[in-house]
């Protein structure tokens, strides 16, 4: 998505295209506000629409400095609004919640309810179980480098990165298939 | 996504984020490039459910070898009380009175010991879907379901129930408050009101769609626990009963709960006729 055309549409006033262009980017921003700031699902909703919104505003008024950084702007936004929605109903977490969010991206484990889980285990069992090995020496060992990997499973360290990624891809498109049933 | 271009720095980068070694202003930088590449954020959320199997399963593993550790311990012990019990035959008949005494007694506590003592909530507790559609939005009912989820692990049960209440009341028609009535209930259980959880196990069950049996199931299977712990065994075999038959993921521990209850009840019964 070319997010110059965003403010160019904003300011020719082009109301099917910015909807269009807001229609792909509310999700995006949803699930930026579920994975890095730990947003609850409606709190993601309400804080993506309300920052598009103050986006919006901004550009139309030609107040924002670098049309370039449109993305980025978009993203603080959205990150400094949550932050305030945060300090507004737990003002007591305030002082950790910056903290908070230099750690880790929020595991999914809270959100996916056991049926789902089940879904993605059941895929990653259908794996050749060398495949199966891969993935769980690549989790079981975050701190080892791709080299070691690579020379773990005697390949190079170039297919060691495209298996993973395959395999991420063949789980995610297992799940996402199983999911429809 | 079968003709995804593949973007091998950014693939680094993600992998340096789910592993947690990125600070904040790399995150920030990731999720700019993120936002231009949907089809990655998708195998991004992919990568963390993953992570959370594995680490998942390594806890597990570690239980286990904590269970095998204390399962050892106890048959050291076992093996002295079997050579304690030959030691002794000598006095048969003493024994023979003893060791009917012991089976009795045995009988009643593992029949207390069957009953689950408290079900971990991060494993047992129902949250929402996880929307993986982008275009898919959760219903109220659901994002209330996630908070109750967060504020029970947090350790926070009184918001949780409170929140539970919430969709039980605003939201009865939604599909949600079958499990808002099981977390209830499970963490009722957990506080050690058993009634109070019979109560939502079976609000469960009243609600509960044909097309969810494993719901159905784990209802059963927390009420027939929940009367174990205030001594109702017929409805308790009644329960796990159900949970047996319904051969899903519990049926293996009900059936070892149901020879135990059979037997505790045919001893009542056999008591009441001698009376």
């Amino acid at each position: 998505m070319d997010y110059s055309k965003l403010v160019t549409a904003i300011k020719e006033n082009d109301s099917k295209k910015i909807n269009e262009l807001l229609v792909a980017l509310r999700p995006r921003l949803i699930a930026f506000l579920r994975v890095h700031m730990n947003a609850s699902q409606e709190d993601a909703e309400d804080c993506a629409q309300d920052s598009l919104m103050d986006c919006l505003e901004v550009i139309k008024e030609d107040r924002l400095n670098d049309p370039g950084r449109v993305v980025s702007y978009i993203l603080s936004t959205c990150r400094n609004n949550y932050l305030k929605l945060q300090k507004k109903h737990r003002p007591e977490l305030m002082e950790n919640i910056s903290e908070n969010h230099r750690q880790s991206p929020r595991q999914l484990q809270s959100l996916l309810d056991e049926e789902q889980q089940r879904l993605l285990e059941w895929c990653l069992s259908q794996l050749k179980k060398e495949y199966q090995k891969f993935m769980q020496y690549w989790f079981d060992h975050p701190d080892v480098h791709t080299n070691k990997v690579a020379q773990h499973f005697d390949i190079s360290v170039s297919n060691a990165w495209t298996r993973k990624h395959r395999l991420i891809r063949k789980l995610n498109e297992c799940y996402q298939e199983k999911s429809k049933l | 996504m079968n003709k995804m271009s593949r973007d091998l720095e950014l693939e680094k980068r993600i992998d340096a984020y789910v592993k947690g070694k990125l600070d904040e202003e790399q995150a920030m930088e990731l999720w700019e490039d993120l936002l231009e590449r949907p089809d990655y954020i998708e195998l991004l959320e992919t990568e963390l459910g993953l992570k959370s199997i594995f680490e998942q399963r390594a806890n597990n593993d570690n239980d286990k070898r904590k269970n095998t550790s204390s399962a050892e311990e106890e048959s050291v012990i076992y093996s002295l009380q079997k050579y304690w019990k030959w030691m002794a035959a000598a006095a048969a008949i003493v024994i023979l009175i003893v060791s009917v005494n012991i089976l009795q007694r045995n009988t009643d506590q593992s029949l207390n010991n069957l009953a689950v003592k408290k079900f971990k909530l991060a494993e047992t507790l129902s949250s929402a879907k996880i929307l993986r559609s982008q275009m898919s939005r959760l219903s109220p009912a659901d994002s209330l379901l996630n908070r109750g989820f967060e504020a029970a692990l947090s350790g926070d049960v009184d918001k949780a129930l409170a929140t539970y209440d919430k969709i039980i009341d605003g939201y009865s028609d939604d599909p949600a408050v079958v499990k808002a009535y099981l977390n209830k209930g499970l963490i009722q259980y957990n506080e050690k009101k058993y009634q109070q959880s019979i109560s939502s196990f079976e609000h469960v069950l009243d609600k509960v769609s044909d097309n969810n049996p494993i719901l159905a199931e784990k209802a059963y299977w927390y009420l027939g626990n929940a009367y174990i712990h205030i001594d109702q065994l017929k409805e308790a075999r009644d329960a796990i009963h159900n949970v047996y038959i319904m051969d899903g993921i519990y049926r293996k521990s009900a059936n070892r709960v149901l020879k135990k209850l059979d037997y505790k009840l045919s001893n009542m019964h056999s008591d009441d006729g001698n009376q």
